[in-house]
């Protein structure tokens, strides 16, 4: 049989840096002062999220942020095994589709529940001031109301 | 009145950047495999010898070698042997590293046109490789390194891996 | 007009619309898209709801750190729940964005298309833009000796150097007119109204013979344009420009197999649109042109390869100042990507609104002198092998 000879080469880019746009980065500076907002679209009145500086459907600008009620429902979850090697968890991580009444979209976010369901009523829980940097983690999960 | 007229976007400097920074922690490893035809020219690197693949339809030799003559669209015939000999079809002085960063110091690169013993080629399809070239930058400044004779200055062999770079550079092979 | 091609419909551009060109601009990439979208709809007259269909265009994923990036700026680009498609072709896309959006509306399929390009290159900070591109080369003949993308253009520069007796300062001459045509580009990241030949030579050699300033910029951006059927396009505006040609070819990937001197890419990319447009001796027929320049030797390269110089001709016309923009022959009157910049699909796609507000006469500030009725716009990519040619007139 045939030797095969691989190159094995490894991609080396050692980071890459995200800008939030307008809105996001005003969403995420919100976050860190532990209020959870949507983006408003002043044509249409709706609350969406992710936020972004427009609104798909209607293409308008969206300058505005609303806070919202950090209380949401499980549209969907899954429940993961396996770590990105592979290797099996010591402990399961639930992530869940989580949306908020009155607005369009929403979150991806951990879970953690001894039962979780889809219907679920869930509330973020917030990591300490001091410990939020502006980021989606600056809530740690969601857990059961 | 000029179009576009008021384009938006908000510049940032690199400083004010609320950038959401994402190390590349876990780094994409990649395991390429040569392929028939490379795996063959990779081999005889290793034995010190210079491989190419000929399309008898058209007459077309092939360094770096393929399996296909993608001209006539069929299989290539066999192998043929090049010279680890050629001229310089054109040649740079690299200042600078792949990541951008400033190199310590200048490297010479350039297409090197190799001989086949039996065939002749013009300027619009030639057997050639990408290598460096052992000269000062000044011959690539000057222009000229252009048309200069160039040979293989291969490794030694047990050094050899059947890599590319089994040939160190090429360097000036003299009149 | 067209002849020895039968088509549906013949196809107008009818807005234009793009964001500012910079080094890092805070918007996503899907806002980018958003904002050249929506002011080409204005432009157009039309809301989002008129359009049929979305093409999208832009270059590597591992520029904006974003994979399936077609999707994911979809929305952005105006696509939510309508046919979309994301084309790519390297460097070439910016062109290639209006032809896929050409054969939506010549073929009958839409009435309507929103076209979009858009490139995020500050996303992939560190170490350095430039080092995403060492994934186009050959991993086991080429990658083994780290090579840096500048390498081959300035392999190719220098052979075109060589087999045409060009200098450096005429090289050089484009850089300075793209740099001072940018002046009069609201977009433009490098205008420079008193650059000169001597600032180019003295600029940092990064692979000789290319330096700092021979080079286009990295840069964020997004440009759009609306395309139309006749019909539509006749009610939406009484000045439609119209695709009168479209031309695009790949050569191999094994360059150091090819001569380097002349892009016999973008010749037979030329000859198709040229065939279609009806055009038999560009120099002539073609008023004003946006050739692809992202290294300035490329203005002049591409020059002869779409026939608006012959071979080795095209350094003498720039030194005669046929090219600028008071000239006979006006050549990137936007600034180019040296002067405007370069975020790569966002980059071709606002040569070809160039055309389409110079042609219109509303370049304002950049209008070109001679009057013009028909002008080109051509791109180029990968691995010195991807033609793109689009053609348009009044
Ligand atoms: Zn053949």
């Amino acid at each position: 049989m045939n030797r095969v000879k691989y190159f094995q080469e490894v991609m080396e880019i050692e980071a890459y840096v995200y800008t939030a746009g307008p809105i996001g980065t005003r969403w995420l500076q919100e976050l860190k002062n532990g209020r959870l907002t949507a983006a408003y679209c002043a044509k249409c009145g709706k609350l969406f999220l992710p936020p972004k500086m427009f609104e798909p459907e209607t293409f308008e600008e969206a300058v505005e942020l609303r806070p919202i009620d950090d209380v949401g429902v499980v549209e969907t979850y899954a429940v993961i095994h396996r770590g990105f090697d592979g290797e099996e968890l010591k402990e399961p991580v639930a992530v869940a589709f989580i949306r908020f009444p009155g607005v369009e979209g929403g979150l991806v976010h951990y879970v953690k529940a001894k039962e979780l369901r889809v219907g679920m009523r869930v509330r973020a829980r917030w990591r300490p001031v001091e410990q939020r940097v502006g980021s989606i983690t600056d809530i740690e999960c969601f857990e059961p109301v | 009145m000029t179009k576009p007229v008021n384009p938006r976007g908000t510049p940032i400097k690199e400083a004010e950047a609320v950038g959401i920074e994402f190390p590349v922690v876990g780094k994409a490893r990649y395991n390429y495999t040569t392929g028939e035809a490379l795996g063959v020219f990779l081999a005889g690197l290793k034995q010190g010898r210079i491989l190419g693949t000929v399309c008898k339809r058209c007459g077309r030799v092939f360094v770096p070698p393929r399996m296909y003559c993608s001209y006539c669209f069929r299989p290539v015939d066999g192998w043929v042997e090049a010279r680890d000999e050629g001229v310089v079809v054109t040649a740079v002085a690299s200042y600078i590293e792949a990541t951008r960063a400033r190199a310590e110091k200048a490297r010479v690169v350039g297409v090197i046109k190799l001989e086949v013993p039996g065939y002749k080629f013009d300027d619009h399809f030639f057997p050639g490789i990408m290598h460096y070239i052992c000269v000062d930058d000044e011959a690539v400044k000057s222009m000229g390194i252009f048309g200069m004779r160039v040979r293989a200055r291969w490794r030694p062999v047990e050094q050899r891996v059947g890599s590319i770079t089994d040939i160190e550079c090429f360097e000036p092979a003299g009149p | 007009m067209s002849r020895n091609i039968n088509f549906k419909h013949r196809v107008a551009v009818v807005g234009a619309g793009m964001t500012l060109f910079r080094r890092r601009l805070l918007e996503t990439p899907q806002e980018l898209a958003w904002l050249a979208a929506k002011q080409a709809l204005e432009e157009a007259g039309l809301a989002l709801k008129d359009i049929d269909c979305v093409v999208i265009g832009s270059a590597p994923d591992a520029f904006d750190g974003v994979h399936m990036k077609g999707e994911y700026l979809a929305d952005g680009a105006g696509g939510w729940h309508k046919p979309v498609v994301r084309v790519y072709v390297g460097g070439a896309t910016g062109v290639f964005t209006p032809i896929a959006g050409w054969w939506h509306v010549a073929s009958g399929l839409c009435r309507k298309a929103l076209v979009v390009a858009e490139e995020k290159m500050s996303h992939a900070a560190k170490p350095h833009p430039q080092y995403v591109f060492r994934y186009i080369w050959d991993p086991i003949v080429e990658k083994p000796l780290n090579p840096n993308l500048i390498w081959i253009f300035a392999m190719e520069m220098h052979r075109y150097m060589y087999k045409c007796g060009v200098k450096k300062e005429d090289i050089a001459l484009v850089s300075v007119k793209n740099k001072r045509n940018a002046c009069g580009h609201p977009s433009a990241q490098l205008c420079d109204p008193n650059i000169t030949v001597d600032d180019v030579l003295k600029s940092e050699v990064l692979v000789w013979p290319v330096q700092r300033l021979d080079v286009s910029p990295v840069s964020d951006g997004a440009a759009a344009l609306v395309l139309a059927d006749e019909a539509e396009a006749r009610r939406i505006t009484d000045t439609p420009v119209w695709i009168k040609g479209i031309g695009f070819t790949l050569d191999t990937t094994h360059w150091t197999n090819r001569d380097l001197a002349y892009p016999e890419y973008v010749r037979r990319a030329a000859e198709m649109a040229y065939r279609m447009a009806g055009i038999d001796n560009p120099r002539k027929q073609i008023d004003v042109a946006e050739p692809y320049d992202p290294f300035d030797y490329k203005e002049l390269h591409h020059m002869e390869g779409l026939g608006l110089a012959k071979k080795c001709e095209a350094p003498i016309l720039t030194r005669e100042g046929v090219t600028q923009r008071d000239g006979d022959l006006p050549i990137n009157p936007s600034g180019g990507l040296l002067g405007v910049g370069n975020p790569i699909a966002a980059a071709g796609l606002m040569k070809v609104a160039e055309i389409f507000w110079q042609l219109r006469g509303e370049a304002g500030a950049r209008q070109v002198k001679k009057p013009v009725y028909t002008g080109l716009a051509q791109a180029w990519g990968d691995l010195m092998q991807a033609g793109t040619v689009i053609v348009l007139g009044i």
